[in-house]
């Protein structure tokens, strides 16, 4: 079967601690206000609020970045190839070759995994973090490579090396020994937006 | 039973957003000519009664959060909707009419910054920009191939090809197209506008001009992404 790298989160075990985000941000010299991964409340509106009237309140979280999507239509417009799609799946974006049209940002299903960096990029340490060798640009769009400077490492992206509860989970779905097949046969799971047909590689076990 | 989800095709729901994307990128283009033209009966209706500032707004409204420079734009050329149609030609007059301090709306004025000859330069790039129209089956008016609202009325007509692409569905002629209009921002517009605008601004008490500079300029830097040169 073909290699398909994809991620899985346990939302029974994320805390929504962002341990994941601030790794993401550190391992990629993120630019402030710049941000590939985020946890989101299901609850009220804010972070860490949860719905419904005291005593029965009801607070979730879903950690959200790019889905790495089968069908992208991100890479299906690009009109400057900045944004692809790996053998293995993984839809990358270069800044380098980024235009700025900001076409992926408008046809992606998901919303807020994308960045459209500022005209002027700050940094709120002197130096640069982290191994990703990417320069950020103004006026281009990021997002989340799944840490495909990691990978030809042998490294595993940053958010799943990090999380504290080992919420995530990332590996070849077209191996059927691999951790994440495994967990997708046992555990009932879903994918975000289904209906939009572009079958997104992030899977969450419920 | 459970009903199965209703799966869509996720580039067709993509060609359908950026069909109406390149539709309102086009409707910018083309509102940014009739600014630059000289005033006319059509620009003081469409500043009169407010099309100029809805036109606009709509077809910007897809920038999200980024459109909120343009909105102030918009707010200052709003400022000037009860222009007569003489105070607009005498503004357009005094700033890009036959005087010694006139300032230039066309390329060519502007080669001086990239070439050691600037009027045999000014013949070749005419003739460039007559061949490019010419590609696309267009020809401007002998004598203004490199004038501004020529060049955005260019750029307009590129956008309408793209929304007739997406639509169609085909994605690879939408996107060489898009490439398109980025070079010509590249090779042309995106390399005089941002001084133009900036003469503007500089040498104009306010007036539609100064606002539709500014609005053009705010524009460009977006369309045109990383790279824009900013004189000020």
């Amino acid at each position: 079967m073909t290699k398909r790298l994809v991620m899985v989160i346990d939302l029974q075990a994320c805390t929504g601690c962002n341990t994941c985000s601030v790794a993401c941000k550190q391992e990629n010299n993120l630019p402030d206000g710049v941000w590939w991964t985020q946890v989101v409340t299901l609850g009220d509106n804010g972070n860490d609020s949860p719905a419904g009237e005291y005593p029965n309140l009801f607070m979730d979280y879903l950690p959200l970045g790019c889905q790495h999507c089968v069908n992208a239509p991100c890479v299906e417009v690009c009109p400057s190839g900045a944004t692809a799609q790996t053998e293995d799946g993984l839809v990358i974006q270069d800044p380098t070759q980024c235009g700025g049209c900001r076409y992926c940002m408008l046809v992606c299903p998901y919303t807020g995994v994308r960045v459209f960096a500022g005209e002027t990029l700050r940094y709120s340490l002197p130096f640069p973090t982290g191994d990703n060798p990417m320069i950020h640009r103004p006026f281009t769009v990021e997002k989340c490579n799944f840490c495909a400077h990691r990978l030809k490492r042998g490294l595993l992206p940053a958010c799943v090396d990090s999380c504290p509860m080992v919420a995530r989970t990332f590996g070849d779905l077209g191996d059927p020994n691999s951790e994440v097949s495994k967990l997708l046969r046992e555990r009932p799971h879903f994918q975000l937006l289904v209906e939009n047909g572009a079958d997104p590689s992030t899977f969450y076990l419920t | 039973m459970l009903n199965p989800v209703s799966v869509s095709d996720p580039f067709q729901n993509a060609f359908g957003i950026l069909t109406q994307v390149a539709r309102d990128r086009g409707r910018v283009y083309r509102w940014l000519a009739l600014g630059f033209y000289a005033p006319d009966n059509e620009l003081v209706t469409a500043l009169q009664e407010g099309t100029l500032k809805g036109e606009l707004t709509q077809a910007t409204a897809w920038l999200g959060m980024d459109q909120r420079p343009l909105l102030d734009s918009l707010d200052e050329m709003n400022a000037h909707a009860t222009a007569s149609l003489p105070e607009l030609q005498d503004a357009y007059e005094a700033l890009f009419g036959k005087s010694v301090s006139r300032i230039a709306a066309r390329e060519s004025a502007y080669l001086w910054r990239s070439v050691t000859h600037p009027a045999d330069a000014a013949g070749e790039l005419n003739q460039a920009l007559v061949n490019l129209y010419g590609q696309y089956g267009l020809k401007p008016q002998a004598g203004a191939e490199d004038s501004l609202p020529v060049q955005l009325e260019f750029l307009a007509y590129l956008c309408q090809l793209e929304t007739q692409a997406w639509q169609a569905g085909t994605s690879s002629t939408a996107r060489e197209l898009r490439r398109q209009e980025r070079a010509f921002l590249t090779d042309h517009l995106g390399r005089w506008l941002p001084e133009f605008c900036q003469r503007v601004e500089e040498r104009a008490l306010p007036s539609f001009y100064t606002a539709v500079s500014a609005f053009a300029f705010r524009w460009t830097k977006l369309e045109y992404g990383p790279g824009y040169s900013s004189l000020s």
